[in-house]
């Protein structure tokens, strides 16, 4: 237990101490395999055994999606096209944003993507419209994560594989949860501008005009429309497996960005597959030292101390859902999302299932709280892209974001938690038993 | 010192190594598209299974997955918190950097080790995939070459950043001005 | 001393429960000297990197498939048609039997491993999902069915003779494939695999009886040769005591999880003597010379004789 707090200890200063997380975490589990005296031969095959996982491949897929369709400025369209619906209201434009951020982060599963692509097209223009500068970026990068929790979802398939759940009940799992952020982003972002003042918001228009819209939009952002159709559809009624409907979706994205928005060149294309690669790469090699630790941890029994701990505070599910929480809460403080999800979901699966909590309803619980953890200070990736993209300095971000949090995030969280049939629903109703 | 840096970051090694990087991350992104989508294809149209397909893909993917960390540390890419050094000025950055660099560097000392030693065992004991028969060689292979990669580029930018921190004043000046 | 035993198998599985058992009985019988901790489900890696982990001596012991990734002539032990039915099966894996004796030379060829012996696992059939049928599932006719069959050369020999079409789905996509369809069927499980893992998409069970699996229990040698004469000797006493149990086990695990697959209002298609001898025949012609390759023909040839043997 002294070992285990000492490895952590090294892990939370290197990491403070801007030291990439995988060198942190390779850091502890030399540390760990020398202080043990374990033969470290099995540390590069377990590894490579654990990574040589199929699935996993989707990862490099749906960035590769992702860059495509930032690329090609498919968001533009997608915004104009839920800009129909909205447009009038108070604040309209905010739920716009939100929306488009959920249709876009849907397919490329990237937080990184949907924020620069959608917020770098909606965020000038809210501007123009006169929302306050540090609303309006604060809302979108709240947002951005909701590419997590609307499949596909590359994290969801990280999450399957390592807790060996079926990944299309993962996916399923977290889409009430996204639609809840999403509602209550909404929402607050409307009660939070009720007393803003010089905000422009569009005319009222005919409903015939409205129809027109509908159509012009409709046709422009079909294409892109399409491509969550394409893949969930594909995979649910039995074309392809999950894996090849990241393939299938790129194939797709290759000739609509080149000859539907034109704007994908081959010279692009290469520079998505480099990037994509690079991505991966960095994300994959990360899995890869994360698993050699977490083979260590369990040779050293944490998940049977851990339960015996919790079992020792109470055996009520509710509870330790609550510790649960507030863990990942913590480490998505400190941490990225994939790093957090892979140190903690193989010990914390053996747990849950012990205290009778479904690992899918786990699913959209770390989910939701990986989301919340790339926004979070003091490791908040997403919050200083969104002051870079939205061209706001943080500190006028920050107390609407802890609003957002407060308002949206939480209340998320709480009936993700509490109300388990709302992850569980979707899955049962269409995999049948799970 | 500079001379050093400069030299080798403006020779053709630095930029011929970069694009090998770059077209084994390409030549290996389209291998996992295309052979997921022949799969597709062969499947629904002419009703055939490939067997041993997943080798292939396990191949490639272990290319893309170490070359793309590699480029990831010559761009310094990697994943970081960046707790601390939102709240320093530049220069604590600098050795911030440098501090990570060093970890890097004897992280991934034993790490090629390691990793060296898992090919010569391969080599002994002769393993190939069941299917295909890839020797597992081919796919493990990369797995040393990423870590001997980062590593050099680790070592190379731990001089770099040295070079500029004893330089801090003048640079600063020069970029004033 | 403390020692580390893998198996892929999940927590509650009775083979794992053979080893549980197996180990108490080791730990009673050395006055606790040799403890073995069991961990299940794969925790410390898949078959094949948890069998080279115990060549190199960083996992003792493995209660696991043979992988003819480190050598081919495991192959036998997938072999269809080797033995039938579950009498003729235990008879198989006694100690003293030309199989076992094969096994042991076997893993001697991998450096670093010594071979204790073999648990029965269980007669696997076919599984197929809910919207495929198969008509004459007992003939060499087309059968217009994908099959998932473990990568064992003369097991997909003999699947593809029986008219399946052979696939390559990733273990963890295969319920999902077989739900949404793109799956026929898969033929890595015995009854009780199929029922726990794959029940909600299985319209029904062929069992084909002529091709079953064993885990074999193999210690790393850095281990072994540490361990005294008399230790040795409790080890295998312990593995016998318990092999008889297990194979028990695995004969009503099969009754039972039949039944209750019935009751799952899964179709159980059995096959008559003239089928299963007509199987078996389909299976020397076929699977057995691709076996041979690796093995050499006069194996088969002994364990036939000794299994004719009363
Ligand atoms: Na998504
Ligand atoms: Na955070």
């Amino acid at each position: 237990m002294l070992l285990i707090g000492m490895a952590m200890a090294i892990v939370v200063f290197m990491i403070i101490a801007s030291v990439p997380i995988i060198f942190s975490f390779m850091t502890a589990t030399l540390f760990l395999v020398f202080k043990l005296n374990y033969d470290p031969s099995f540390l590069m095959t377990y590894g490579y055994d654990v990574t040589s996982a199929i699935v996993l491949l989707c990862v490099p897929l749906y960035v590769c999606v992702g860059s495509i369709m930032e690329k090609s400025e498919i968001g533009r369209s997608l915004i104009d096209f839920v800009n129909v619906f909205v447009g009038r209201i108070k604040g309209g434009l905010g739920i716009v944003g939100v929306v488009s951020s959920a249709v876009f982060g849907s397919i490329s599963g990237s937080s990184t993507a949907t924020l620069t692509c959608i917020g770098g097209i909606i965020l000038p223009r809210m501007y123009e419209k006169g929302y306050p500068r540090g609303h309006a970026a604060a809302l979108l990068t709240n947002a951005c994560p909701l590419g997590l929790l609307i499949p596909p979802s590359s994290s969801m398939i990280i999450y399957a594989w390592v807790s060996r759940q079926s990944i299309l009940a993962c996916f399923l799992a977290t889409v009430i949860p996204g639609i809840i952020l999403a509602a209550c982003l909404s929402i607050s972002n409307v009660l939070m501008l009720r007393g803003a003042t010089g905000m422009d918001v569009e005319d009222k228009i005919t409903t015939k005009e409205l129809f027109h819209r509908m159509r012009v939009e409709g046709v422009e952002a079909l294409p892109a429309l399409c491509m969550p159709v394409i893949i969930l559809g594909g995979t649910y009624s039995g074309v392809f497996t999950p894996t090849e409907s990241a393939a299938i979706a790129v194939l797709y994205a290759i000739p609509v960005g080149f000859w539907i928005y034109k704007k994908l060149t081959l010279k692009k294309l290469w520079v998505t597959f480099i990037e994509a690669g690079t991505t991966t790469g960095v994300v994959m090699v990360m899995v890869f030292c994360m698993m050699t630790l977490s083979r260590i941890l369990v040779m050293m029994n944490l998940p049977e101390l851990i339960i015996a701990f919790l079992s020792g505070i109470s055996n009520n599910p509710k509870v330790i859902l609550l510790f649960i929480n507030i863990m990942l809460l913590g480490l998505g403080m400190i941490m990225d999302d994939t790093s957090a999800m892979l140190l903690t979901v193989p010990i914390l699966i053996p747990i849950v299932t012990k205290f009778g909590i479904s690992p899918i309803h786990l699913a959209a619980i770390v989910g939701v709280n990986l989301g919340l953890g790339i926004i979070t200070p003091p490791c908040a990736p997403m919050l200083y892209l969104g002051a870079r993209v939205g061209k706001v300095p943080m500190l006028e971000m920050l107390v609407p974001t802890l609003k957002f949090i407060i308002f949206a995030w939480f209340p998320t969280l709480i009936f993700v938690t509490y109300f388990p049939e709302l992850s569980l629903w979707l899955p049962r109703m269409i995999l049948g038993n799970i | 010192m500079k001379n050093v840096i400069d030299k080798l970051t403006e020779s053709h090694f630095w930029n011929i190594l970069q694009r090998i990087e770059k077209f084994f991350l390409i030549i290996s992104s389209l291998t996992v598209v295309i052979t997921l989508c022949l799969v597709v294809f062969g499947r629904h149209v002419l009703h055939y299974g490939f067997l041993g397909y997943t080798e292939i893909l396990v191949l490639a993917a272990f290319w893309m997955y170490f070359i793309g960390a590699s480029y990831g540390s010559y761009e310094e890419s990697h994943i970081t918190a960046d707790i601390l050094s939102q709240f320093v000025g530049e220069k604590a950055q600098l050795k911030l950097a440098i501090f990570s660099k060093c970890v890097q560097a004897v992280v991934g000392l034993p790490l090629i080790y390691l990793s060296f030693e898992m090919l010569q065992y391969d080599i002994k004991t002769q393993q190939a995939t069941v299917d295909l028969e890839i020797p597992m060689l081919w796919s493990q292979a990369p797995i040393f070459i990423g870590f001997t990669l980062m590593t050099f580029y680790a070592l190379v930018y731990i001089v770099r950043d040295v070079y500029k921190l004893k330089h801090f004043a003048e640079m600063k000046e020069a970029e004033t001005e | 001393t403390t020692y580390r035993l893998a198996s892929h198998y999940q927590a509650g599985y009775f083979v794992n429960n053979g080893f549980r058992r197996m180990a108490e009985r080791i730990k009673k019988d050395t006055n606790g000297k040799v403890d073995i901790q069991l961990y299940e489900s794969g925790q410390l890696g898949g078959y094949e990197q948890v069998f080279q982990e115990v060549m190199r001596g960083t996992i003792d012991m493995q209660a696991n498939f043979a992988t003819s990734r480190f050598n081919k002539k495991f192959e036998i032990g997938f072999t269809p048609g080797l033995a039938s039915g579950y009498d003729q099966i235990e008879k198989l894996l006694n100690r003293n039997s030309p199989f076992c004796k094969f096994m042991e030379s076997a893993y001697k060829e991998c450096d670093g491993v010594v071979y204790i012996g073999s648990f029965l696992d269980t007669i696997a059939g076919c599984s197929i999902a809910k919207g495929t049928n198969i008509k004459n599932p007992f003939d060499t006719s087309n059968k217009n069915c994908q099959l998932r069959v473990v990568s064992i050369n003369s097991a997909r020999k003999y699947y593809s003779a029986l008219g399946y079409q052979l696939v390559t789905i990733p273990y963890a996509e295969v319920f999902t494939s077989m739900q949404t369809g793109i799956l026929g069927g898969d033929s890595g499980s015995g009854p009780e695999g199929v029922y726990l893992t794959f029940k909600d998409v299985v319209g029904s069970y062929i069992e084909y009886q002529n091709l079953f699996f064993t885990l074999d229990f193999v210690i790393s040698k850095n281990v072994w040769d540490t361990f005294d004469d008399k230790t040795k000797k409790i080890i295998y006493n312990a593995f016998d005591a318990e092999a008889i149990n297990v194979a028990k086990d695995s004969r009503t695990s099969y009754k039972e999880y039949i039944d209750l697959m019935k009751k799952a209002n899964i179709k159980i298609v059995t096959p008559n003597k003239e089928q299963l001898a007509f199987m078996d025949g389909v299976a020397r012609k076929e699977a057995w010379p691709v076996c041979e390759k690796y093995t050499g023909k006069k194996i088969f040839e002994d364990i036939s004789e000794y299994l004719s043997k009363k």
